[in-house]
């Protein structure tokens, strides 16, 4: 009985090395993410939109994009998600144990913020989409085509989510593991008895 | 609350899009309770009602009353008394900044002070919950600039014949052809660039506009065709119509009778025929020569006149299919 148990904290602190790891690289993204343009545009556009600022241009002239004037506001969730995933990481740091109350907060925290990161990024994705691309102009001086602008995303943002997603997933486990293992064993002792 | 208690200052939230872009909803202004100057462009606050304030701008101040209107409104509000004026906005605190430092002051104390861990969850909940709420609307399609299209400002022909053309926002930076038309005459045309003044000066060879004046009889409308590259490497095509003037000759004697002159007042030549007779004694006129002078653009042709006591003048010439005449029979005196 004594190995057994042995065995199964040697199980459990593997995941959740895990997913001390994946809420490292979720910190670690959310950290480029601040500092990488999310869209890039070349041709006829030019300019770069991040989260920390945005410059579009279509021939020469600045446009405004109200949703992105406010993106820097909509980061406010997702800083404090980071912010919570590095005290939850501190407790290692620190060899504080961690119970079931703070991976459920990590759970929830986490989906949220997978949800959240995949708003923002379809809103951005609509914002962007609404970029006109091709410009042909007929006016008093002529026809006026210009080559068409290219709009270029970093995959980064999705990789956010998706480290949210596995973080998510992880903390599940840690969650639901002892939980499933017990009942797994209960199980197994009222079959014995049966039997 | 500062307002209700009378404090001198006191924070308001801006609770409208009406003043966009300078005060959005959600940003925190502090206003100065009962201003003593009120200006033009201030952004005052003025209530309807103890508890239903505007914050808009003054733009118009008449005697006792002022008008107001909200920056991203299209029409101003009903004028009021400035009694009813509370306070002038002198600050404004963007929301990101306040929301930003009470989330941050918020997540400081529960690190200080300890929040149970299980709890740490909901926080994050409410701030994106407040966040959501308190932000405009995630999908908004985009509200460009107006672009700054080209256009043409204006097209004229110079004195000497150069075709100039004026452009608004971006002139083409390089011409790769360039063509003036005619109904069926076309000749190309020089192209000067001054991206300074955003204008292409073309150069037309007066020899065209010789020929389609003796060849046309018409309004007289040159076409002239560009096809060159703008900036962000744009393809231009430009045809304008561009009216050629088609002014009658000014043709006089002098005052001594001496010289017939002729002034060309448009900018090519125009070939006149001129026939000088003259006689000894009076009237028929007995001698007369017959000549055909090319009288520049812009310019005046001088013929001396034969020195006999009686002579006669006829000019005949033709711009565009208009014929022109002058005709005049003179005596010296002799």
């Amino acid at each position: 009985m004594q190995v057994h148990i042995t065995v199964e904290a040697e199980e459990y602190s593997l995941v959740e090395e895990l997913a001390d790891y994946t809420l490292v690289a979720a910190v670690v993204s959310f950290i480029v993410l601040l500092v990488t343009p999310a869209v890039t545009l070349h041709g006829s556009l030019s300019g770069q939109i991040g989260f920390t600022g945005y410059r579009v241009e279509a021939l020469g002239s600045q446009w405004r994009v109200p949703f992105l004037d406010n993106m820097l506001l909509y980061t406010v969730p997702m800083l404090v998600a980071e912010v919570i995933n590095v005290y939850y990481i501190s407790f290692r740091l620190r060899g504080l144990p961690r119970g079931v109350e703070e991976w459920g907060s990590l759970l929830i925290i986490n989906l949220a913020n997978a949800g959240y990161t995949l708003g923002i990024y379809r809103g951005l994705s609509s914002t962007v989409s609404s970029i006109p691309t091709v410009f042909v102009y007929d006016t008093s001086a002529g026809h006026i085509v210009y080559p068409p602008g290219v709009i270029e995303w970093n995959k980064i943002w999705l990789l956010a989510f998706w480290i949210y997603v596995g973080t998510s997933i992880l903390t599940a486990l840690i969650i639901t593991y002892p939980t499933a293992r017990s009942l797994a064993r209960e199980l197994q002792r009222k079959i014995r008895r049966r039997g | 609350m500062g307002r209700l208690i009378g404090f001198p200052v006191y924070l308001s939230i801006v609770p409208s899009k009406s003043m966009e872009p300078t005060l959005r909803p959600g940003d925190l202004v502090l206003v100065e309770r009962y201003p003593d100057n009120i200006e033009k462009g201030d952004i005052v606050v003025w209530c309807l009602a103890p508890l239903h304030c505007i914050v808009h701008r003054v733009i118009n101040i008449s005697g006792d009353t002022i008008t107001t209107k909200g920056d991203a409104n299209p029409g101003p509000d009903p004028p009021v008394s400035v009694d009813r004026v509370k306070g002038r906005v002198f600050l404004k605190i963007p929301r990101e900044a306040w929301i930003t430092t009470l989330l941050f002051l918020a997540i400081i104390y529960a690190w200080r002070r300890g929040v149970p861990r299980g709890s740490i969850a909901a926080v994050y909940l409410l701030i994106a919950a407040a966040v959501l709420v308190s932000a405009p609307p995630i999908y908004n399609p985009l509200s460009p600039a107006s672009t700054q299209a080209t256009v043409l400002k204006s097209s004229y022909i110079t004195d000497n014949g150069i075709v100039v053309l004026e452009y608004g926002g971006y002139p083409p930076s390089h011409v790769d052809s360039c063509s003036a038309i005619l109904v069926s005459l076309t000749t190309n045309c020089t192209v000067t660039v001054d991206v300074e003044h955003a204008t292409l000066i073309l150069g037309v060879p007066s020899t065209f506009y010789l020929r389609a004046s003796q060849e046309y009889n018409r309004t007289p409308l040159l076409t002239v065709r560009i096809r060159g590259t703008t900036v962000g490497d744009g393809v231009f095509n430009g045809t304008y119509m561009i009216p050629i003037p088609a002014d009658k000759l000014v043709i006089n004697v002098s005052e001594n009778a001496t010289e017939l002159v002729i002034r060309n007042p448009n900018p090519y030549p125009v070939p006149v025929h001129i026939f000088i007779g003259y006689a000894k004694h009076v009237m028929p006129i007995t001698n007369g020569t017959n000549q055909t002078v090319s009288v520049n653009g812009h310019s005046t042709v001088r013929i001396s006149l034969p020195d006999e006591p009686y002579f006669y003048v006829e000019v005949r010439y033709k711009v565009f299919g208009k014929p022109g005449y002058f005709a005049g029979a003179y005596n010296r005196g002799g």
